[in-house]
């Protein structure tokens, strides 16, 4: 967005804000009552006020105030550079006292901010700013950037990113300033400040330049803010702080480690040297003010205010609001999403009472509107608790009005739902009890490929490799159903040895995924209509294309229960984080009477599925000696339908097919995906034909049948498997044919032949050939790998309705191919 | 909306009296020894009971009733704590 354009969106927005009596409003009192205002001819209780510790309306600060005009005027105008009033030399020493550090003060922040960041940063410095920092000191920063300075943005609070910029720009940059609130002005959380210390320990040409302002008097020892509460300030570090939020008086103060830069700051400062001082008025005030702080007053008025801001946070969590603030912070913010939600909430706890903020663009970014409130010590309990219950409700009808909902505004702001956070604490305490280290990642990038491929890629097609272009196929497709999260797990022992590893993904999938084929025929007709018509969000152990054992478990380890209950505790996390429906653990061995006692414990339920076929230990060294091993039925099919008709065909093998050549296998696949119902899937997008084909893992058998066998002019591929080249395994995974040629010219059967003849040629130890068509890969040696599902369903409606559907087509039809469950 | 025990029990002294004279009702109160008077109340579904120390002109606690019992020291019928 270029500069004119952001003038324009914000001037726009401020318009629309004060049009609709949100902005740039005027009390109307004449004399205030603590925190009543008239606004709009209606007294309300404000709720937007900075200053935390309501110390405008103390005695002593007024009296210094009035004081200090009666004895100096309503202002001294002279340049600091040549005299300053006394007041400013006792306020300088007792801020020293308060910060416990050297300390100059000035007119505002944002002057102290125009000050200093020109004097401390030269172009030879890099600055880092956060993306939330104050306004003012991105403001202060342009001006260096003015000079030739980098600057850069950082995403909130990322203080891995931040490591990792600091290392890639420290002997490039002779300093390296990153700039922060403590105290965040709108979302009201604080910046890792233990964390930062530590890259500040580590990195000598980090340094940290903090505005710590609206943390000023509310916490650390004599008031001295968020930043210095728990730690001293470090030798490269400059806080920035503000004398008119609950300091109530006015001015900034600048802190430093040191005397020199404090003076360096002082004599070439811009604003210091050349603006106008703090009028009188202020400086008395700053002195009672700093007197307080002093004092235990200051404690006790810390603690009042917390006591207000734990009984609004804990209201706010007890009416379930979305509240992004930090626990402690005196600013809440009411994550809304869209600015329209935010208007209306905000006049309408106007009309009951109530002034509240809105955060908004530029301060957030526009889908991240939010209502923004803050309390004060002045406050009552009363106060806050009618003033949430008018905010619950609000914000529950705003919604409707508005149709958002709430998991839209979770999304939007990328934040965890309370389930989800309650969820993660219980998952993350039951975890640490464990000796085991539970490894967790989203991308299987992140996953160690030599580890992986030990434990779960000797088969199948769910090596590293492999599923590194699942990843990628499936993920920023615009179909939901093409979109899948992924979720990696691998828990060790005390000698960091694997003793569970799998993967999970989670997908739209449909209910009939196994249901009898009538069910899932009558049920594909009501999805012309609507698409994602009796279809879930499922977690599968494995994924919807990937078969085989996708649980690696190490049968020797003495704590296979713990390491499942931990599996366990982990799927429950992801089922809320992806509002999971079905979960199910696929291909297990139905026979182990160990896992099914732990799977029933955990609310799993056997399940039957498919027998998938695998050529198992391929031990025969030519077509005749395969051809010996069969069986004598099998030995008449193979020449009925292979060796009768395989003159008739070539076989290519394709490892980079043309985008010509994919689309015609993408329709071949379309052809078995379209007819097929015994498992009911939604298609596969042609992405992961592309994918897989740019892979080197993965190749194309294409069968065409010879010129003079084929009528076509255009003679194109009548069958392909796209077949995966795995560590022990040669994987069928996705197959085609054109049903025309395969009547009369076997082109199906053909296929599978090459399939094994293929992995065989490659020396693989076996052949899997996937599910369903368990007759004809039976007849070409195929085993049936007998397995069993493990499944929870969170909703049961679905699931019954399947049943009834099955057992109606069982009465009609007299045949019923699958139970939809086993038990 | 209400507060648990628990939650009740998290608030310093000048907080939880706030709380009481907000959503609390009074019940009974008696003296205690001539120093100290000590209040009743029914508060989010459980009591609590206030203690007033007459020499010193303030409150000076306020904590739940853990022993149901207490509530027998008062001059009043017995008292359903979920009622």
């Amino acid at each position: 967005m270029s500069h004119k354009n952001i003038i324009e969106t914000v001037n726009e927005i401020a318009n629309h804000a004060r049009l609709n009596c949100i902005a740039h409003l005027h009390t109307e009192d004449t004399k205030l009552e603590e925190n009543i205002i008239t606004v709009n001819g209606k007294p309300t209780v404000h709720f937007g006020s900075c200053s935390y510790l309501g110390l405008e309306f103390n005695t002593k600060i007024k009296e210094a105030a009035k004081n200090a005009i009666d004895n100096y005027g309503t202002q001294f105008s002279s340049s600091r550079a040549y005299l300053s009033p006394i007041y400013y030399k006792s306020l300088e020493e007792k801020l020293e006292k308060i910060f416990d550090a050297p300390t100059i003060v000035a007119p505002t922040t944002t002057l102290g901010h125009i000050a200093a960041i020109p004097v401390l940063v030269s172009a030879e410095d890099v600055v880092i700013l956060d993306h939330q920092v104050h306004n003012s000191v991105q403001t202060a920063t342009g001006l260096v950037k003015s000079k030739g300075t980098r600057v850069e943005l950082l995403r909130h609070n990322r203080i891995d990113l931040l490591e990792k910029r600091i290392i890639e720009l420290r002997n490039k940059y002779e300093k390296i300033w990153y700039m922060a609130d403590g105290i965040y002005s709108m979302y009201g959380d604080t910046t890792p400040i233990d964390e930062i210390h530590k890259l500040l320990d580590k990195y000598p040409e980090f340094h940290f330049y903090v505005d710590d302002a609206h943390a000023m008097s509310c916490f650390g020892k004599n008031g001295r803010g968020f930043v210095l509460s728990e730690h001293s300030i470090h030798k490269r570090m400059v806080v920035a702080t503000s004398l008119n939020k609950a300091f109530a008086s006015g001015g900034g103060a600048l802190i430093f480690h040191d005397r020199k830069t404090a003076q360096l700051v002082k004599n070439v400062g811009g604003p210091l040297i050349t603006s106008g001082p703090m009028q009188p008025a202020a400086l008395g005030a700053a002195n009672a003010t700093a007197d307080i702080h002093l004092s235990d007053e200051i404690t006790i008025m810390q603690e009042d205010l917390q006591e207000n801001i734990k009984y609004a946070d804990m209201m706010l969590k007890k009416h379930g609001l979305p509240n992004l603030s930090n626990s402690f912070s005196p600013i809440f913010f009411i994550a809304v999403s869209l600015p329209k939600v935010a208007y209306s909430i905000i006049n309408k706890m106007k009309k009951d009472g109530f002034f509240l903020n809105i955060g908004i663009f530029p301060a957030v970014p526009i889908k991240n509107t939010g209502v923004r409130f803050t309390i004060t010590r002045l406050h009552t309990f009363k106060q806050i608790d009618e003033m949430i219950q008018a905010m619950a409700k609000n914000f529950k009808s705003t919604l409707i009005e508005e149709n958002v909902n709430l998991d839209t505004i979770y999304k939007a702001f990328k934040i965890k739902s309370p389930l989800i956070r309650e969820t993660d604490n219980k998952v993350d305490s039951f975890i640490k009890q464990s000796k085991l280290t539970i490894e967790h990642y989203r991308t299987i990038h992140h996953v160690d490929p030599i580890i992986w491929n030990s434990i779960l890629g000797q088969n199948g097609a769910f090596d590293w490799n492999a599923l590194t272009v699942l990843e990628e196929s499936f993920s920023n497709n615009e179909a939901k159903f093409e979109n899948w999260g992924f979720d990696y797990l691998i828990i060790k022992d005390d000698n960091q040895k694997p003793i569970l590893g799998t993967f999970l993904t989670s997908s739209i999938s449909k209910d009939d995924l196994l249901a009898n084929k009538d069910v899932s025929r009558e049920i594909e007709n009501k999805r012309f209509d609507n698409p994602y018509f009796m279809s879930s969000k499922t977690l599968l152990v494995g994924s919807q294309l990937t078969e085989g054992n996708h649980l690696y478990i190490d049968r020797d380890s003495s704590f296979i229960k713990e390491a499942l209950e931990i599996l366990f505790a982990k799927i429950s996390k992801i089922q809320i984080r992806e509002n999971i429906s079905t979960t199910m653990i696929r291909d297990m061995d139905a026979t182990d009477s160990v896992i099914d006692s732990v799977m029933m414990d955990n609310g799993f339920f056997k399940m039957s599925v498919p027998d998938n076929y695998k050529v198992e230990n391929v031990n025969w060294k030519s077509e005749t000696e395969f051809y010996k091993n069969l069986t004598k039925n099998s030995k008449r099919h193979y020449r009925k339908f292979i060796t009768k008709h395989e003159h008739k065909y070539d076989l290519n093998i394709i490892e980079k097919p043309s985008i010509e050549e994919l689309n015609h296998f993408y329709e071949l696949y379309l052809n078995i995906q379209q007819k097929s119902l015994t498992i009911s899937t939604f298609t596969l997008p042609f992405k992961l034909f592309k994918n897989m084909a740019l892979n080197e893992n993965w190749e194309v058998l294409s069968l065409n049948l010879r010129k003079e066998y084929d009528d076509r002019l255009n003679n194109k591929p009548v069958a392909m498997a796209f077949c995966y080249k795995g560590n022990n395994d040669y994987s069928a995974v996705i197959a085609g044919i054109d049903y025309e040629f395969n009547s009369t010219d076997f082109s199906y059967r053909q296929l599978l032949a090459k399939v094994i003849f293929r992995g065989r040629a490659l020396s693989k130890k076996n052949i899997a050939l996937g599910y369903t068509s368990g007759i004809e890969k039976k007849h070409f040696g195929a085993t049936e790998i007998k397995s069993c599902a493990y499944t929870q369903i969170k909703d049961n409606f679905k699931m019954e309705a399947l049943a009834i559907m099955t057992t109606d087509k069982k009465t009609t039809n007299g045949t019923n191919e699958r139970r939809v469950l086993s038990i | 909306m209400e507060l648990t025990k628990e939650e009740f029990c998290l608030f310093n002294l000048k907080s939880k009296i706030q709380l009481v004279e907000k959503d609390g009702s009074f019940l009974t109160r008696r003296i205690c020894g001539d120093l100290y008077l000590i209040s009743l109340y029914k508060i989010y579904g459980f009591f609590v009971e206030t203690t007033y120390d007459i020499s010193k002109f303030r409150t000076t606690g306020v904590d739940p009733v853990v022993n149901i019992k207490i509530v027998e020291l008062y001059d009043m019928p017995p008292l359903n704590p979920t009622g």
